[in-house]
């Protein structure tokens, strides 16, 4: 199956580094996930993080041979799914650099010489700072000016890359006859996303009608309805361009009449075959006022797992066409969010906790043990870390040398992808106006301290467990569980058997 | 711990327990190379060794019983484990003490004092630090003198 998603404007590329961390936890199917972005605003900061985090998990994933992917599943959902980036797509092209606004992309000078009476409904549909404004920040919030730029891309007539994979990855799957899924996610409230999710997302389903293979693509948009307001500082300009949050509501509800009207099952030019809506009444403060560039990188917010879990609903589940489908979920109580609001608990509650668990275990447990193993040299360590001997040796091949590079490579790696992930879960966490209740933070909100072992226990809001199971989720009983646990599947040596052998043994 | 551990210790006392009460009373008694010194030791034995030989075992036990109770209690690991290794020579003074007692006190025959020695020494060894080398548990298991030797030589 070919599994395609593409991120438009920068809080589709803040759903993508969602999926990135949950498609480490393993909620998603072994399926590669192909990730595109879509941003004219290429300096973005939350873009930036979202594509940096994904490089540095596409070298996660390496940890796992190829060729053992699958069979590992099962004992180890961690970096079940890869995931591969196609690149970042602007509509600006990689021409036209210099002069990034309306005035320039439609050429207007030509336009006032040639057909004046086009010239003034330009004028009339965009203020004079509208047409100057300079894009290289992204659409400043304006969806009426992404949707212009945005209604200019000729997919045919694409040779810019990545749209060329792109598509052609898509026809190859959808006409070798496996199911091909896309989904296009971003906000339906600001410039980029909510001008490039419908222009895009009819692009792509034209060019497939085009080619006979739409009934075998599904289609679906994730739209983030407003989530987060700001505050525009008072030495900014009043009229000037940028995004205004008090104009969020209003352009969400011109934009979802259009959607509206658009998902119509009768409606001959319906685009997606199944649309998410996200939203949240309580609107997060975002911390720092920005047009565009480096400086916008707004924190991860709670509803961002809920784009992922929507995700997942789009590839685990039959979509059928042709019908509407919406995918509805409500948190119970409106200041709160618990497990029971995270949707297919019972399948992604334990992915999660064991993640996560890991991702601390790793830290507070792991981490220091293997450091101190450097400094005082393997020989001497083993006595004090036996389960060492499971997996290193002080010189040999089988297990593989403890000061080899590649074992001391993939312990940093495995040490930072843990720091990447408990960080973007404790950011998830601090919401002024929803008390998240998934994982208790406090444990990990200061990764820059040792991280003590003994909260293991209580990471976990709404713990089943008796205490007496509590009490045994020690670092002692852990190290002894890895220590004595010889039935791991292969890779069962080096860093990537110790990462198994701990995550099986502190699964719950 | 796991069955196997279990099992040699029990295996290690029980074998330590048969060497003091059974096997050396009979070198003794059979005049045995190395156990030789008097003609008349079947009072010896009765009055003076198996006095001395109960404090070296009991003695023994306890302190095996000891490190594994203690370890098995403890949470410490890494670092924190090296602490055990002192604790695991302090805990073997108890045996050592018990034999210079059974010597000091219930030797009886001068002659027999350097075979004593020797013989109750033999038996604290596989009593105590056999039966904690080769059988302690999870993250203390290579604690005990040469127990990563022994550990490999009995293929565990």
């Amino acid at each position: 199956m070919g599994i395609y998603v593409i991120g438009i404007g920068g809080t589709g590329a803040k759903c993508i580094e969602a999926i990135t961390y949950l498609a480490a936890t393993g909620i998603y199917t072994e399926e590669t996930i192909k990730v595109m972005f879509v941003d004219a605003d290429e300096s973005n900061g939350s873009l930036e993080r979202s594509r940096n985090n994904l490089s540095f998990y596409e070298k996660v994933c390496e940890l796992i041979p190829e060729t053992m992917r699958s069979r590992n599943a099962s004992e180890f959902p961690w970096l079940k799914t890869k995931i591969e980036s196609l690149g970042l797509w602007s509509p600006f092209g990689k021409e036209n650099t210099l002069n990034k606004n309306l005035d320039s992309f439609f050429q207007y000078d030509n336009i006032r010489t040639l057909n004046a009476p086009l010239a003034n409904l330009f004028d009339v549909l965009y203020t004079k700072g509208e047409q100057r404004a300079d894009l290289d920040v992204g659409f400043r919030g304006r969806p009426a000016i992404g949707a212009a730029i945005m209604s200019q891309v000729n997919l045919t007539n694409l040779t810019q890359e990545p749209w060329g994979t792109l598509m052609q990855q898509i026809k190859l799957d959808a006409g070798g006859g496996t199911g091909t899924k896309i989904l296009l996610c971003g906000s339906i409230f600001g410039g980029t996303g909510a001008s490039g999710i419908p222009t895009i997302g009819r692009i792509i389903a034209n060019e497939l009608k085009e080619e006979k293979l739409r009934d075998k693509v599904k289609i679906g948009c994730l739209l983030m309805l407003p989530y987060f307001n700001f505050t525009v500082p008072a030495g900014e300009d009043p009229i000037g361009i940028y995004a205004r949050s008090e104009e969020f509501v209003l352009n969400t509800e011109a934009a979802l009449r259009y959607y509206a009207s658009q998902a119509q099952a009768n409606q001959p030019e319906k685009v997606f075959d199944i649309s998410y809506l996200l939203g949240n009444q309580n609107l997060s403060q975002v911390k720092e006022f920005s047009i565009g560039n480096q400086s916008q990188r707004n924190d991860p917010h709670f509803l961002e797992i809920y784009a992922g879990l929507a995700v997942r609903h789009f590839l685990l589940n039959n979509i059928s066409s042709p019908g509407l489908q919406v995918g509805l979920i409500a948190k119970e109580n409106i200041k709160r969010l618990t497990w029971k609001d995270i949707s297919d608990q019972r399948e992604v509650k334990p992915l999660l906790v064991n993640a996560t668990r890991f991702a601390y275990a790793w830290l507070a447990m792991i981490a220091p043990e293997l450091l101190r193993t450097q400094e005082v040299g393997f020989d001497k360590s083993i006595v004090t870390r036996p389960w060492l001997r499971n997996f290193y040796s002080s010189g040999q091949q089988n297990p593989p040398s403890f000061a080899e590079s590649e074992q001391q490579n993939n312990i940093k790696t495995i040490s930072q992808w843990c720091e990447t992930y408990l960080t973007w879960l404790s950011q998830l966490h601090q919401n002024e106006s929803c008390t998240v209740e998934l994982f208790e933070i406090k444990a990990f909100k200061n990764l820059k301290s040792p991280l003590n072992p003994d909260e293991l226990k209580n990471l976990v809001f709404e713990d089943v467990r008796d205490e007496n199971e509590k009490k045994k989720d020690i670092a002692k009983k852990i190290l002894e569980k890895i220590l004595n646990d010889r039935r791991i599947g292969e890779p069962n040596k080096g860093t990537i058997g110790l990462a198994k052998s701990l995550y099986k043994n502190i699964s719950i | 711990m796991n069955s196997q551990e279990l099992i040699r210790i029990i295996v290690l006392i029980i074998i330590g327990g048969l060497m003091i009460f059974l096997v050396q009373p009979l070198g003794y008694q059979n005049q045995w190379p190395l156990f030789s010194f008097d003609n008349y030791v079947s009072d010896w034995i009765n009055n003076n060794y198996m006095l001395g030989a109960f404090i070296v075992f009991i003695f023994s036990v306890i302190a095996t019983i000891l490190w594994f109770v203690l370890t098995g209690r403890s949470n410490d690991v890494g670092d924190k484990a090296e602490v055990w290794r002192f604790r695991w020579w302090l805990i073997g003074i108890l045996p050592i003490l018990s034999i210079f007692a059974a010597i000091f006190f219930c030797s009886g025959k001068s002659g027999a004092v350097l075979s004593l020695t020797f013989f109750y020494l033999i038996d604290m060894l596989i009593i105590y630090w056999l039966t904690t080398a080769s059988s302690t548990p999870g993250n203390y298991k290579y604690l005990p003198p040469l127990s990563m030797l022994i550990r490999k030589i009995i293929g565990d």
